[in-house]
């Protein structure tokens, strides 16, 4: 507009020929922040160096911690090592942790990456469990059949739980990270009715937590746990395998499909998405909704391969920390994979860590470090490419 | 004569469940007016219960106690705020984080350490006390819960200040506020802080006040049912204390409807609050005094 | 820039009320305001003129310490003084009343003037004082009312008393007519006579409304490229004279682009307009657009009744100063803006204005103002960036053909000469000229028949300007009806066949080019019929 404006919007051209990329942004830090954190760019060699940096500091806090508090930091590292991948019975337990975390990440990368800001995987874990649970408990059959037939229970129920947030949002205009956050706690309640006193999912049958529990279902049969092939030398989780066919193909669909086009144009830019015919309520409504069955997914894949029996707390905050993996790892899958392994490996090390009277909870200390941890990386660039940049300014100056 | 009996159960069981969530909730409150979506207000209660406890047994001193916890929930506040805005951290991942991270180390100290609260003793106010029904219940308790309607008169007086005025300033259009001259990241790390010690405060209430004892991750989610309170009181100091209380009630209800012979959903008492937060967001939308930027991060063009 | 003060006194007589002396301030190496003197008498009204560039923005940002000058002096009353943000401003007697009010809309008007009043927060006080303020300048303010509730008009008033409470030196108010009617300037301006008539506040108005200048302003300073071009009475000349000192007499009005920017493009020179295309009678227009009425959020007016309509064939400027219209005329013709009343017609057809896509669909190609934010997408590769608008046709059965991406991008790449490492670099990583040549290249891959510009060559070097001309006249002579949506005069004149300009969201007035002179653009630009 004419006359005054911030001086934000009177830098807002670049300068031509020059790349802006080495440009201070107008936006000031924060703005360069943002862009910082959107960016693909930069060399492979340093975000790997970064990344491996960051995770490191992360660790430490936790090493920190045990030190501090009279734990040896390499008898715990030791330890992790030993418990997550130390032996072939270690990485299958790491796989089978690692897999419903994946799951989750892999439907919070599809949200997040259209613009879709749903926190609420926990709920739909939850619900993914209560629909597989609703399908293996009732059905008698060969797993070949039952199985399959959870997974698309958890998945729709997962899904239709995202999607009441969606609706709520695109018709009456709810914030999406309010709501979802909201509904974890709905879905956690609605679960512990469905599996208690008169609840069609109770059983007072002799279960995880012994007879006579209040709030239990009955265990999963035999014939409809996930099975765990042995391959390679290894007992691979089918979870696992699952979960990481998930994460390609969604890779895949985000990176080549005229509908991961139109869902990362979306979360990119709605003003773009909106000129080229994307509608934000049905691509991002669509988000939402996949984003909650993967989450459903990975409610099953704890049903059918770990839990094997809902109780409350079933989702036992995979569904918190899937997100948080997709987070730090800035909605990309192949680095929530990696850091999926990490965060199972971290959970099946802690098994561990008590023979050496360690408490087991280092392992969350970590884990949240490293999130945050992770977060840092574009600060830190920005911090440092200001820097460079005031000391050129000086040189010249 | 048993309709008062009743009432005054309820009220003994609910009063003491609703104090804790009366003052994270109206941290949280001036948090969010500000435009901070805090979610790691668990995280401060955690820590705060737990150093509360700490502190409380090693110097045998409840006051001690609830000193440490509100530092407590300070830090938590702090670290917070300087991630979030200051260096524009995203505000939701580092809330979380920061849960996971109080769960983590609360429940790595416990299992080295051992608590030893000393019982705190109720105060009757004389005269109040001895009204019949609700006289024991509101009146007869550990002297922390009377600084409740003081905080509530301090934030009804703050909001009258220039520093509430630029604190709701913050929360409702950062971009006008900044124009004028508020520094709008530094006032929502204040209203983050004040959250902290609030919170901190309701934390060091559980542990040290309420059961003299830490258990692990005894916040159990109370705040997220804060959060559903500032929601549902619809984002004003009267609707959220309200709230509370009510959410108070909801909780104790379970305790004590069986005692009178009646027996809730316990799960419908405890979906209550998110339940009515839902709705009302749902059904009144725009008419809640939601702060416009809630939840949305602001870099100053400078 | 601080000086001990010699005078000691603030109020001396014969000092300015404001004297900025040789402020000097450069953005990426280019001077935004250039060895700027500026002096504003006590009592006086002074009209600040100028185009979009021409500096005023930077000189005020100045004055309330929103950006720090490389050189000058700034003295209130003859005393030097430093300006660090707006709140030293104000403690220094300057007072702004933005173009984009900075009240909180939530609070009440006794509460926004409260925050920025020193003293005790009383309600009682503090409505005292804004009663007894909008009384003395006959402003209508009631000071419990919610802001959010109040009229644009009424909100600017309050804006207006928020600066007055403090008894400003200095009142700077940024178009202030710009959202009001004719009754409501003209109440505005004999409240501003009122204010300055004690001699003891002086106002700075910006508007390039040259009429209002002529009547309200004792003296003005008209810019031009960050440099003071003249100092005159504006009430002892007329509006044909400020017209063109605002404007510039170096308009161009040569057609041929390349040696008019004397650029040594790379381009052959395209065939140049014969200026008839406006005389092709028989074909409906292309792009129709009848009296379309917008109201942005908060019911600001973004479009009042516009009406224009452009040829196949056909380059239309549209001239104006920013601000009038002319974004929410290209957002409308992108999809993005809903019409409260009127109709958008493509080649005879009605369009669903604010369907997604369906802009698109008719046939209406936009390159957009801010390509950064709502042209391209930065993170995503310039091969996808080129992709978007064919998407559809690049896929077989919903997976879009990597190879087909790939073959369009090089072909336009080429085309276009957009000088890329690679096509998977991502957007952002290009030069603004080579991004915009992405836009471009993509808008007209679709064989649009209506191409939309908004500020096209803003921020691009002159080799890629040129570069822009060519395509744009190039299109023109495919058939496709060209909208050029400009603030630079000198790219409307060398492209257009024919030029429209917007004031206040509306069309003022049209002019072929050949007719088109400094002084009738400047009229127009500047409300006045021509």
């Amino acid at each position: 507009m004419s006359g005054l404006e911030l001086p934000e919007k009177t830098k807002e051209s670049s300068p031509a020929g020059q790349s802006s990329d080495t440009g201070i942004r107008p936006g000031g830090l924060g703005g360069e922040l943002a862009a910082a954190l959107r960016s693909n760019s930069g060399p492979a060699a340093r975000q790997v160096g970064m990344f491996a940096l960051f995770l490191a500091v992360g660790l430490a806090v936790g090493l920190i911690l045990a030190w501090s508090t009279g734990h040896s930091p390499t008898v715990v590292l030791g330890n992790l090592f030993e418990g997550s991948f130390g032996n072939a019975m270690s990485i299958s337990y790491t796989l089978s942790f690692a897999a419903p975390l994946l799951l989750v990440a892999v439907g919070t990368v599809i949200c997040m990456q259209a613009g879709q800001f749903n926190i609420g995987q926990e709920g739909q874990v939850t619900l993914g469990a209560v629909g597989a649970g609703f399908v293996v408990f009732n059905i008698d059959g060969p797993g070949i059949v039952v199985i399959p037939l959870a997974f698309v229970a958890a998945a729709v129920a997962g899904g239709l739980w995202a999607a009441l947030v969606a609706l709520l949002k695109f018709t009456r205009g709810v914030n999406i990270v309010v709501s979802s956050l909201l509904f974890v706690f709905l879905a956690e309640q609605l679960m512990v009715w469905l599996i208690s006193g008169s609840g069609p999912l109770h059983d007072d049958g002799e279960g995880v937590l012994g007879a006579g529990t209040a709030s239990q279902s009955p265990t999963v049969p035999a014939g409809s746990r996930l099975p765990t092939p042995h391959l390679f030398g290894l007992d691979i989780p089918s979870g696992f395998v699952i979960a990481v066919v998930a994460a390609i193909v969604v890779a895949w669909v985000l990176r080549s499909t005229l509908l991961g086009y139109r869902l990362r144009i979306l979360g990119h830019s709605p003003v773009v998405a909106h000129t080229i015919g994307v509608s934000e309520s049905r691509i991002g409504s669509l988000a939402v909704a996949a984003s909650g069955a993967f989450a459903g997914a990975a409610g099953a894949v704890i049903l059918l391969g770990q839990s094997f029996q809902l109780h409350p707390g079933t989702a036992s905050s995979i569904g918190w920390n899937g997100l948080l993996i997709a987070l730090a790892a800035r909605t990309k899958t192949g680095v929530s994979a990696v850091l999926a392994v990490v965060f199972g490996a971290m959970i099946a090390g802690g098994g561990l860590l008590g023979s050496d009277n360690v408490p087991v909870d280092i392992v969350n200390v970590m884990t949240a470090s490293i999130v945050v941890a992770l977060l840092c990386p574009p600060v830190v660039l920005v911090a440092l490419r200001r820097r460079r940049q005031r000391r050129a300014a000086q040189v010249t100056a | 004569m048993s309709v008062a009996v009743d009432i005054q159960t309820v009220l003994a069981v609910s009063v003491p469940l609703a104090v804790p969530l009366l003052f994270a909730g109206l941290g949280e409150y001036v948090a969010q007016r500000a435009g901070a979506f805090n979610l790691s207000v668990e995280g401060m209660m955690l820590s705060a219960a737990f150093f509360g406890a700490y502190g409380a047994s090693a110097s045998g001193s409840p006051l001690v106690g609830l000193l440490f916890g509100i530092v407590a929930g300070a830090v938590v506040a702090v670290i917070h705020g300087n991630l979030s805005h200051r260096l524009q951290l995203n505000t939701y991942v580092v809330g979380l984080s920061l849960n996971v991270l109080v769960l983590g180390v609360t429940n790595y100290l416990l299992t080295t350490t051992a608590f030893d609260i000393p019982r705190v003793t109720s105060l009757g106010i004389p005269g109040l006390a001895d009204i019949p029904v609700v006289g024991k219940p509101l009146f007869d308790q550990p002297w922390v819960v009377y600084v409740i309607p003081l905080l509530i008169i301090a934030i009804w007086a703050a909001w009258r200040t220039r520093w509430g005025l630029e604190i709701r300033g913050a929360g409702d259009d950062p971009v006008a506020s900044d124009l004028t001259g508020i520094k709008v990241n530094a006032r929502r790390r204040q209203a983050l802080l004040f959250c902290g010690l609030c919170a901190g405060a309701g934390g060091a209430f559980l542990s040290v006040f309420q059961s003299s004892s830490f258990t692990s991750g005894m916040t159990a989610g109370r705040g997220y049912i804060v959060i559903a309170a500032v929601i549902f009181g619809g984002w004003t100091l009267r609707g959220v204390v309200a709230a509370c209380v009510l959410f108070g009630v909801a909780e104790g209800l379970p305790l004590a409807l069986p005692a009178i012979g009646i027996t809730p959903s316990p799960q419908l008492l405890v979906a209550a609050p998110y339940l009515l937060a839902v709705i009302s967001l749902a059904l009144l939308g725009r008419r809640l005094h939601q702060p416009l930027a809630l939840g949305q991060p602001f870099a100053p063009s400078r | 820039m601080t000086m001990a003060n010699p005078n000691g006194s603030s109020m001396v007589t014969g000092h300015p009320m404001l004297r900025m002396a040789g402020v000097t301030k450069y953005f990426n190496g280019r001077a935004a305001c250039d060895d700027v003197d500026l002096s504003v008498a006590p009592g006086e009204i002074h009209g600040l003129l100028g185009q979009n560039g021409a500096g005023k923005s930077t000189l005020m940002n100045i004055l309330l310490g929103l950006v720090r000058p490389d050189r000058g002096v700034i003295e209130v009353t003859g005393r030097p003084v430093t300006v660090r943000d707006p709140n030293d401003a104000r403690a220094q007697g300057i007072g702004m009343v933005h173009q984009h009010y900075s009240l909180i809309p939530t609070l009440s008007v006794w509460e926004n003037i409260a925050i920025t009043t020193k003293g005790r927060v009383q309600p009682d006080r503090i409505t005292a004082l804004v009663n007894e303020t909008s009384a003395r300048y006959g402003l209508e303010v009631s000071a419990s009312k919610r802001v959010g509730d109040l009229t644009v008009g009424e909100q600017q008033r309050v804006e207006i008393v928020k600066c007055l409470i403090d008894h400003p030196k200095l009142l700077i108010l940024d178009e202030p007519t710009a959202v009001l009617t004719e009754r409501e300037s003209q109440a505005l301006f004999s409240m501003l006579a009122q204010v300055v008539d004690s001699a003891d506040c002086s106002v700075i108005l910006i508007s390039h409304n040259l009429a209002e200048i002529r009547s309200v302003a004792h003296q003005a300073t008209i810019m031009r490229n960050g440099r003071v071009v003249s100092r005159l009475a504006p009430s002892e000349t007329s509006v044909a004279v400020l017209a063109r000192h605002m404007i510039g007499h170096d308009l161009r009005n040569e057609p041929d682009v390349a040696t008019a920017i004397g650029a040594d493009a790379q381009v052959t020179p395209a065939p140049v307009a014969t200026g008839t295309a406006t005389g092709k009678p028989g074909r409906p227009p292309a792009l129709e657009i009848e009296e379309a009425t917008a109201f942005l959020a908060g019911g600001r007016r973004a479009l009042d009744a516009l009406g224009l309509h452009v040829r196949g064939g056909e380059v239309l400027g549209v001239a104006g100063v920013e601000g009038n219209g002319q974004k929410w005329l290209a957002s409308l013709l992108s999809g993005a803006l809903s019409l409260h009343t009127g109709r958008v017609r493509v080649r005879g057809t009605n369009i669903r204005v604010n369907k997604p896509g369906a802009m698109r669909s008719a046939g209406v190609a936009v390159v957009p103002e801010d390509r950064r934010e709502s042209g391209c997408v930065l993170d995503m590769s310039v091969a996808d960036n080129i992709a978007f608008a064919a998407l559809g046709s690049l896929a077989r059965r919903g997976v879009v053909s990597r190879r087909r991406v790939l073959a369009l991008a090089e072909r336009l790449v080429d085309e276009f000469q957009i000088a890329v490492a690679s096509l998977d670099q991502p957007m952002r990583s290009l030069s603004g000229g080579n991004q915009q040549k992405v836009v471009l290249a993509r808008e007209l891959s679709t064989d649009p028949s209506v191409l939309v510009l908004a500020q096209p060559t803003r921020g691009l070097d002159v080799g890629a300007i040129a570069y822009m001309h060519e395509r744009i006249r190039a299109a023109a002579n495919a058939g496709v009806a060209v909208v050029l949506i400009s603030t630079d005069l000198n790219e409307i004149m060398q492209v257009s066949d024919r030029i429209a300009v917007m004031y206040r969201g509306k069309v003022r007035g049209e002019t072929p080019r050949a007719e088109a002179d400094s002084e009738k653009l400047g009229l127009l630009m500047g409300g006045v019929h021509a």
